[in-house]
Formats: structure tokens, sequence, C-alpha cells
């Protein structure tokens, strides 16, 4: 009986599983020569331009969750996806998609862990010159960072030659920069201030 | 859009030396086989079938520009258990990643392409005849392989040499269906002609994943008559 669990086991473990979902992370441009991910109007980074194709000091990740049309709330980063984008090392004003790739990104297939089958994706991009950030911590230290919109995409086993890219579901451009504060975050901190005289003053 | 693959003339043809070298030369027998890639974002799955005597087997080589600007080309990585996949692009080396030109696309490796307009492919090289390059061999893993027959041929793939014995689970061949663009299944079995549903078949230039449950070595001992 042992003997037997021992060959299946075996056996089972001699071959690859293909029950995950798979996406070739990669991005070139949708068919449009000049679409790519620039730096938006809020940049953030002093040797940087708005206008600009990032390049290899932004990291790029895809955030996903089964099922089509998933809320954004719902997506978690899939760490398998994160890459840098194409390019020279350095976002610089001379790189672009026709030049050198600049602002698209090909990671190859990876695997989601996630089930095979349609899912929600988004894609967030950030400033990460030393390659050892993640989005969350970029945005913490007003790094440029930006993302798409949500589209949906469908999950192949590895085999499957109709391995979907971002170019098979016409992915667009998006901006990467630091967001101004809006009008409303400086009228809550004044009002936070103005409570808070009110509240010392009655002390 | 199906997938054809066929040699210059008459199936496959040997197009024989000058005069004047077919005394000192020998091996000489140049081949010419087109494929035809749809458009429409359809995948065929094909091999190279001859050996280029004159540059090397690879697909900057065999293919390069030929393939238009967002087309691709899938290897399979059997390490990786996934697909090393050659994206067409209009930067750098027009391939992305750039080690794309030197991968090799030896007789015996199948691959898929895809792209965006219908074009046609033409390999140019010896046939592996036995009789010059020696019996063929193609070493099969257990698991998946993306293969193709190493000589030109057209027949059955036991016929050709392929006949995997595994049958409790079943060796499966897995030949793509160029206009469904899914795989057809071709599974061993104890009864009948061996095979179910039905035999699977080699047209030239066909590659095809085989999925094994032991290793096989397929031979293959043709010599052009």
């Amino acid at each position: 009986m042992k003997k037997t669990i021992l060959a299946i086991g075996i056996t089972m473990a001699s071959f690859p599983t293909f029950a995950q979902g798979h996406i070739n992370f990669s991005w070139f441009g949708s068919g449009n020569a000049t679409a790519g991910v620039r730096i938006g109007s809020g940049n953030n980074v002093p040797s940087q331009l708005p206008g600009w194709y990032v390049s290899g000091d932004y990291s790029v990740e895809a955030y996903m969750a089964n099922g089509a049309g998933q809320a954004e709330s719902s997506l978690v980063p899939i760490a398998s996806t994160k890459t840098v984008f194409a390019g020279a090392a350095t976002t610089t004003a001379s790189g672009s998609p026709a030049s050198d790739g600049s602002g698209l990104w090909s990671a190859g297939p990876r695997d989601t862990g996630l089930a095979v089958g349609l899912a929600t994706i988004e894609v967030r991009a950030w400033y990460d010159p030393n390659h050892n950030l993640n989005y969350v911590q970029a945005q913490a230290l007003d790094y440029n960072w930006g993302k798409s919109t949500l589209y949906n995409i469908n999950l192949v086993t590895s085999n499957d030659p109709a391995i979907q890219s971002l170019d098979s579901i016409n992915f667009q451009p998006f901006t990467v920069e630091t967001p101004a504060p809006e009008p409303s975050t400086f009228a809550l901190a004044g009002l936070g201030a103005v409570a808070m005289l009110i509240f010392r003053r009655r002390k | 859009m199906r997938a054809t693959a066929l040699s210059c003339a008459a199936g496959l043809l040997a197009v024989c030396a000058p005069a004047s070298l077919a005394q000192t030369v020998y091996s000489v027998n140049t081949v010419g086989v087109v494929s035809v890639i749809p458009s429409n974002g359809n995948y065929v799955c094909i091999c190279n079938p001859v050996t280029n005597t004159s540059v090397a087997n690879t697909l900057g080589n065999l293919i390069g520009t030929n393939l238009p600007v967002g087309g691709k080309v899938l290897k399979w990585n059997y390490a990786a258990a996934h697909f090393d996949i050659y994206t067409r692009v209009v930067f750098g080396n027009g391939w992305s990643p750039t080690t794309a030109p030197a991968a090799t696309l030896n007789p015996g490796e199948g691959f898929f392409v895809q792209s965006p307009m219908q074009i046609t492919n033409t390999f140019v090289g010896d046939v592996l005849d036995a009789r010059y390059y020696g019996i063929q061999t193609n070493s099969l893993r257990s698991g998946f392989e993306l293969v193709g027959s190493k000589q030109p041929l057209t027949d059955s793939l036991p016929n050709l040499g392929l006949q995997p014995l595994h049958f409790t689970p079943p060796d499966t061949i897995l030949k793509w269906n160029v206009a469904s663009q899914h795989y057809d299944g071709y599974v061993r079995s104890t009864f009948g002609s061996g095979w179910s549903p039905t035999i699977p078949t080699n047209n030239v230039g066909d590659g095809f994943f085989t999925r094994l449950f032991a290793p096989y070595t397929w031979v293959e001992n043709f010599t052009v008559q």
C-alpha cells in the first residue's frame, strides 16, 4: 500500500501542473507605435520631466483577482509579474517605445497563481530606482506612481499558445506622477487644525 | 486557415546537385519547405524539417524579419514548463527579448507562430537523410515536449517511429488544430489501433506536443530513394 502511494506521488511529482492560470505579462503598445507609460504633470523626480517614457528605474506589476469585472479593492499584487520597464537603466528624454522600448515591458509568461478562466487585471507602476520598493512604499515616499484602468483577461494553462498578453486585451497607456493633494484634502486638514485649536482653548 | 507545409514539388523533392559536383559532394538534397502562417491572430504549430547548411538553424536566420511586427514565436521551455515567447517589436534588434534571434529552430523542435498578417516562410536545407546524416533520434522526456519530425515526411506517426508505450496513464499526442485553435488529443489505448480516437498523422513541417509518462526515443531512419 505504501509503495503504491509512493509510486503515485512520484508520478504526480514528475509532471508539471497546468491548472493555474497564466498570462504573458508583456505590453508592446497595443499596435500604437507611440503608446507607452509616461511621466505625468505631477512629476516628483527632479531629474525627469513630464512626458518622458519611463524606463528601467520604474517597476511595474499586475494586480488581479479571479472573475471578470471585479472591484479594484479586491485585486491583489501578483508577485510573479513584477518587472521593470524596457529601455535604458534610467528614464531619459530620448527613450521612447520606437527607439528602445521605453514605456513598455516584457516579463513573458507568468503563473498568476489564480485559477484558469477570466480575471480582472490592473497594472500599477512606480519609480523604483533601486528595484527594492513596492507600490505602497513608493507612494509613501512621494515617488511617481500610477495605475491603469481595469481590464478583463483570460488566464490559460501554461501549454496554451493562446496565452493572453496585455496587447491581446487592447491595454491603454497611463501616466505616473505624484498627484497634488486635492482641495478637499486641504479643507479637511484646515478643519482638523481649527478643531484642535478650539479644543485646546477650552482646556 | 489551415497551416500547410509543402515541400517544393511533389510533396518532397530532392533537388540534385549539378553533375559536376555530384561526384565529389554528397548530401546536397536542398529542399524548400513552405509554411503558410495565417493572420487574424491564429496560431500554427510547425517545425523546421530540414537542416540549413549555410547558416545556423536559428529564429533570426530562418524566420527573422519575415515575421511582421507584433508577430510571435513560442518555444516550449521544458524546464520551466511554459512557453518562451519571442515577439517582433519595432525597437532594439527587432525582437523582445533581444536573445530571440539566437533561439534554435533545429529539426525535431516544434514551435508556434502567430502573425498579424498572413505570411509564408520557406525553410531551406538538407534532408537529414539517414544515409548521410545517420539514423535520427529524438529523446523525448516525460511530461510535455513540443517536437516535430526531424525528417520532412508525411505518414502516420507510428509509421514514422513514434509509438510510445505507456498505456496507464496513457501517453498522449496533442496536435494543434488551426481551424478550432485548440488541441486535438490522441491517446494510447490497449484496444483497436492502439490509439484513440484515431492514429495521429504527420504532415511535412508539423509541430506537436507529446505528453509522455516515461522517456521515449523516437527513431527515424528515412533515406531518400
